[in-house]
């Protein structure tokens, strides 16, 4: 417990440094930052010309699905806000053989790579998409509660642990492989199947992504949670995601055995 | 009472290496599918102990195992076989107590943050290491003072010079204050001044705090300023572990005698003598002062060659050191006292 609390102090600590090296160059920060809210309010633009143009998507009207755009940006950017620069961050680390400056710190390196991954790029997103939720919420007269509250962000941090998972995963692979330029897009494409409604998927995929490949905590459960539906299937998603991102930290741990660094 | 802060036996480790024996777009190609595996032994059954309180030279040519050394010894790696202990930790099974308790400067990378003043790593470095604000102050003062940078810490890393930046770097990896600290060569790049200025902190710290170092540097400069004992290794093995003045010794019955002429003359005019170097006015010449008595060698340099100038020096630790490098004679023999003969 104090060791995760020692992180979480650690996590505080780099954002802090993250932010005040935004500060250092002002101009990037706020061109960044008005970049992200417009690329933010493509998605939902995008989103409202399909569900107009086409049959939408089955169970969801026009402003539910708005909802469901309002949460999926409020999780990207959470995402990116948390775990933004982590891809990169190992890569570069492995393939300088820079890693070894982490095993030299008195934390578990995943600890150190998961707390330095703060990036303040994606405020744009979080913003837009709490004005979108905050608006639907309004919009479709929802009554949202206090326990629905708890549960919304209860998934949402579940959510984040599943994109930890991921980034543990990548990071295992980069150790093992070293060089492996793409392996981020094919991540960032995995993750892309819980941006939709589970219920354009086929049952078995609709089911796996309620279980082993838990991606419905992202946005999906959330909404759901928001427009007044709860169901029993909800809390297997939050455990498979807790499971997962255990299980890939035991992995980590073989892994790191297998470290060779760089020459030097 | 002194005891060994590092203690190795039987050290080995052999890492996996694909490897490719042609160049060329068809051979990568080939490798993808079919990749050629090789096993590199970077250490074979190394033994090494380190006192407590020492400077220790850690030295040998490029690729010999000094880094893998290092990085087993700072639980980055783990060995393929052997025991450790290093202040009574095993350096790659309890890392995260161990590291509290040594201190790293790579001379090739930074630990400092490059958009930020390193005053804000050094912060950081306190948090990291849940350094008492009191020690923590002292420390600061003391290294900031020594080194004179109480302007250089508050500026940000990418404006440092290389110097500035190598001095913040110390800081950074004492402030905890370890018992240990590691040195990858620290002064590599640095300008005479630089280097001195760092010379002199280290033996400061290591007079003044107790701390031990391990120095892994190819400047046989800082070796000599800085280390009592030195460990010289190559191949993967220790060939060498003990005083540094013993190195000078090894050719201390030979001289090198460096010569330049007032006219052009012939190699042939030189026959007898172990020549070393030659050009038309310049030469040197080895004599064995425990066979040939030197003053009767010199006159007869005199007697039979034009010259001009003449300078009479003792064999160099860097030459014996490249001797050992180049495999030219046992290292380990040396380590038992024997006195080897000097090859050219």
């Amino acid at each position: 417990m104090r060791k995760i609390f020692r992180l979480f102090e650690l996590f505080i600590w780099n954002s802090r440094l993250a932010i005040a090296r935004s500060m250092e160059y002002k101009f990037n920060f706020i061109l960044g930052s008005f970049i992200s809210i417009v690329f933010s309010s493509i998605g939902p633009v995008l989103q409202y010309l399909i569900f107009t143009q086409t049959k939408g998507f089955p169970g969801w009207n026009l402003d539910q699905i708005i909802l469901f755009q309002g949460v999926l940006l409020i999780v990207l950017g959470l995402r990116t806000m948390f775990f933004g620069e982590l891809q990169g961050f190992v890569y570069q680390l492995v393939r300088r053989g820079d890693f070894d400056r982490l095993l030299l710190k008195p934390y578990p390196p995943m600890g150190i790579i998961l707390a330095s991954g703060f990036s303040m790029s994606s405020l744009g997103s979080i913003l837009g998409g709490l004005v979108i939720t905050v608006y639907s919420i309004i919009k479709l007269e929802l009554h949202v509660g206090i326990i629905q509250c708890g549960l919304f962000v209860l998934f949402i941090a579940a959510g984040l642990a599943l994109f930890m998972a991921l980034d543990v995963l990548f990071a295992c692979i980069v150790i093992i492989l070293v060089q492996m330029g793409r392996l981020n897009e094919f991540f960032n494409f995995i993750a892309r199947f819980g941006e939709y409604p589970l219920s354009i998927y086929p049952n078995a995929l609709r089911l796996a992504f309620i279980t082993v490949v838990p991606f419905a905590v992202w946005v999906n459960i959330p909404a759901q949670l928001l427009l007044g539906s709860f169901d029993a299937y909800m809390l297997y998603s939050l455990v498979f995601c807790f499971a997962f991102l255990f299980v890939c930290l035991k992995v980590w741990g073989l892994c790191l055995r297998k470290y060779t660094s760089a020459g030097g | 009472m002194s005891y060994n802060i590092i203690t190795a036996e039987n050290l080995s480790k052999t890492f996996k290496v694909a490897h490719r024996d042609k160049s060329g777009l068809l051979s990568s190609f080939k490798s993808l599918f079919k990749p050629q595996i090789k096993y590199v032994e970077a250490l074979k059954n190394v033994c090494l102990n380190v006192e407590a309180g020492e400077i220790r030279g850690l030295i040998g040519p490029n690729g010999a195992g000094k880094s893998t050394m290092i990085k087993i010894l700072s639980g980055i790696l783990y060995p393929t076989e052997g025991n450790v202990q290093v202040q009574g930790y095993t350096p790659w099974t309890q890392r995260e107590e161990l590291v509290k308790r040594i201190g790293v400067v790579l001379g090739q990378k930074s630990q400092l943050w490059w958009d930020l003043p390193p005053i804000d790593a050094f912060e950081l470095n306190r948090k990291m290491y849940e350094i008492p604000e009191k020690l923590f102050r002292e420390n600061l003062d003391f290294f900031v003072t020594s080194l004179k940078i109480e302007d250089v810490i508050k500026k940000q890393v990418r404006q440092l010079s290389l110097g500035e930046r190598m001095k913040c770097e110390f800081v950074a990896a004492l402030l905890h204050h370890p018992p240990l600290v590691f040195l990858d060569e620290p002064t590599i790049g640095l300008d005479i001044v630089s280097k001195e200025v760092i010379r002199t902190f280290i033996k400061e710290v290591n007079r003044q705090k107790g701390i031990t170092f391990i120095l892994t540097t190819h400047d046989m400069g800082d070796i000599e300023d800085l280390c009592r004992n030195v460990s010289i290794i190559n191949g993967g093995t220790i060939v060498y572990n003990d005083n540094i003045e013993k190195l000078h010794s090894f050719f201390s019955d030979k001289k090198v005698i460096e010569l330049r002429f007032s006219r052009e003359v012939r190699e042939n005019d030189l026959k007898g003598m172990n020549v070393r170097a030659f050009t038309p006015y310049t030469a040197e010449i080895e004599i064995d002062v425990s066979a040939h008595d030197i003053r009767s060698e010199i006159s007869n340099i005199f007697s039979l060659l034009p010259v001009q100038d003449i300078n009479i020096n003792s064999i160099s630790i860097e030459e014996v050191i490249k001797q050992i490098y180049e495999n030219k004679y046992d290292g380990a023999a040396l380590a038992h006292g024997e006195v080897l003969a000097f090859d050219k």
